[in-house]
């Protein structure tokens, strides 16, 4: 599935229509989405979190 | 009209206060004044929506009453003050269709302390449709126009707070700032706007954007006005569960002390890549001002640009698409077409996505608090591009997409902390430019300080538009 397919499935899903014109631009904003969430995941770092910190001290 | 009264309406409202405590002039005097200007001014600014002028002059009336009998209640008492359209009391319509014939039953709680200090509510202010959507000349409701140019966006969402506080046509406005929705205009239109921290001011009874992330906080003329009125509005609110129990300090107890020592960190890293020249000129003189105050500046370690916009806008538009989706269902045509599509956008942030965009949050935040350890204040452009013409027609797709939206204020409201944006200059073509100071959790009177210090040195605060 393109990303106009893919849009067009998940908001018939919510239950919303919008015409073709406003679908190509949701389209491309998917895209950016999409880009947005890459760029989240590489600034995750794990090893500031609890679960990893709580082993860093009881482990040295 | 104009004219005649532009002295009394460009006074800061502490000086107003004083001489109305002083009862040098009366509560009835300066409303009609302004009410006098907002009828001369507001068929070109369209700052307003609603002007509530009956019930402000019986709340003027009864002010005066109250301080003739010696109860006289602070600063706020018999000041025309007015909040967007967001903030539930009489007619509120959120800048939207869906809500034209909406009237509150009751005032939200912002509104209730603003009276209960004894403000007088002039009117319901212009907002960007649910405080998200770029209104246009063919939208519903007119788009406010910016006084310093007409044909220029003031900014927003509180677009209306901006432009009618930099018009003289209240001493003081609510706004809401939820990626920069105070201090945006606040830059626009050449005034002072403060995101207090997350939870210090009530949101109950506001339309929300995002729970996550909705500050609420006053826009005035000057940093003193600023902490004025925060205080008249601060404090902890059992109807909003995000609301701080956390003490009320005096938010101008630091005004006038020196920044002598005080430590200044640049997180120059979030605003090299796309800052336009002019702002980013103004701003190095600004960073220069602060130094000669005797404050010590240096560069801290931030996010990109584009590592704040990828954290924020997925949450903002995801929260913003849960209020509304009912509505979509069934009226989405009745939405501006740059809302719908930024709802639509909402629709389709994943689940994981969103929980990674929160989990990444959490760290910069963790990571700034750890930097307000060396540093008392981060410092920073407010946006770096200047706003341009009002729009006729709707952005193509989305300004959240755009690459020219270049605004720094999302980054506190990712991390909560109070910032205050206030102006540093004027473009060459008179437009205002401006910046931020933000501090940690709770510390807004430091941030007063630093803001009030630099504004006194400098002649911006001065200048007014001239309408």
């Amino acid at each position: 599935m393109n990303n106009r397919d893919i849009v067009t499935a998940r908001l018939a899903a919510v239950g919303i229509s919008l015409s073709d014109q406003e679908l190509d631009h949701l389209a491309a904003a998917y895209g950016k989405l999409q880009q947005w969430e890459s760029i989240v995941q590489k600034m995750i770092q794990p090893e500031t979190e609890p679960a990893v910190t709580f082993h860093a001290t009881v482990e040295g | 009209m104009a004219n005649t009264n532009a002295q009394l309406a460009y006074l800061p409202l502490a000086e107003v206060a004083k001489r109305v405590a002083k009862r040098e002039i009366s509560p009835r005097e300066v409303t009609l004044a302004t009410i006098d200007r907002i009828t001369a001014i507001e068929p070109k600014l369209h700052s307003y929506y609603a002007i509530l002028a009956a019930d402000a002059l019986i709340a003027a009336e009864e002010a005066e009453k109250q301080i003739h009998k010696g109860n006289y209640k602070g600063p706020l008492h018999g000041i025309p003050l007015a909040v967007k359209d967001i903030y539930e009391s009489g007619p509120t319509t959120g800048g939207s269709k869906l809500r034209k014939d909406y009237i509150a039953r009751q005032d939200c709680t912002s509104v209730k302390k603003l009276k209960q200090a004894g403000g007088i509510i002039l009117g319901k202010l212009a907002t960007y449709e649910f405080a998200f959507g770029l209104p246009t000349l063919a939208s519903y409701f007119q788009p406010a126009r910016n006084p310093w140019s007409l044909d220029i966006d003031p900014g927003g969402s509180s677009s209306g707070s901006g432009a009618a506080v930099a018009a003289g046509l209240a001493y003081g406005a609510m706004g809401s700032d939820t990626g920069g929705s105070i201090r945006w205009p606040a830059f626009c239109c050449g005034i002072v706007g403060m995101k207090a921290t997350y939870g210090r001011v009530s949101r109950a009874g506001v339309f929300p954007l995002s729970w996550n992330l909705d500050h609420t906080g006053p826009m005035t003329r000057t940093v003193e006005d600023c902490a004025l009125m925060l205080q008249g509005c601060a404090g902890y609110d059992p109807l909003d569960p995000a609301s701080a129990n956390e003490p009320v300090p005096d938010f101008s107890a630091k005004l006038g002390r020196d920044i002598k020592g005080m430590r200044i960190g640049i997180p120059r890293r979030l605003f090299m890549s796309n800052c336009d020249k002019e702002i980013l000129t103004s701003f190095e003189t600004a960073i220069t001002q602060m130094t000669t105050l005797g404050a010590v500046v240096t560069e801290v370690d931030s996010i990109t640009f584009e590592e704040m916009f990828a954290l924020i806008w997925p949450i903002i538009a995801a929260d913003a698409a849960a209020y509304h989706l009912e509505d979509m269902k069934t009226r989405l045509g009745d939405y501006n077409p740059d809302l719908r599509m930024m709802l639509a956008i909402g629709t389709l942030v994943s689940g994981t996505g969103y929980l990674q965009a929160q989990r990444a949050r959490d760290q910069v935040r963790r990571h700034m608090l750890r930097q307000l350890e060396t540093v008392d204040l981060f410092m920073m452009p407010t946006t770096g591009f200047m706003p341009g013409r009002v729009r006729s027609e709707p952005p193509v797709g989305s300004f959240l997409t755009a690459d020219s939206f270049s605004i720094y204020t999302p980054l506190m409201n990712l991390t909560g902390f109070p910032t205050l944006a206030l102006p540093c200059g004027f473009s060459a073509a008179g437009l205002p430019i401006g910046f931020q100071l933000a501090s940690k959790p709770f510390d807004e009177a430091t941030v007063f300080q630093a803001g009030h210090a630099y504004e006194q040195s400098t002649p911006w605060h001065q200048r007014h538009p001239a309408l």
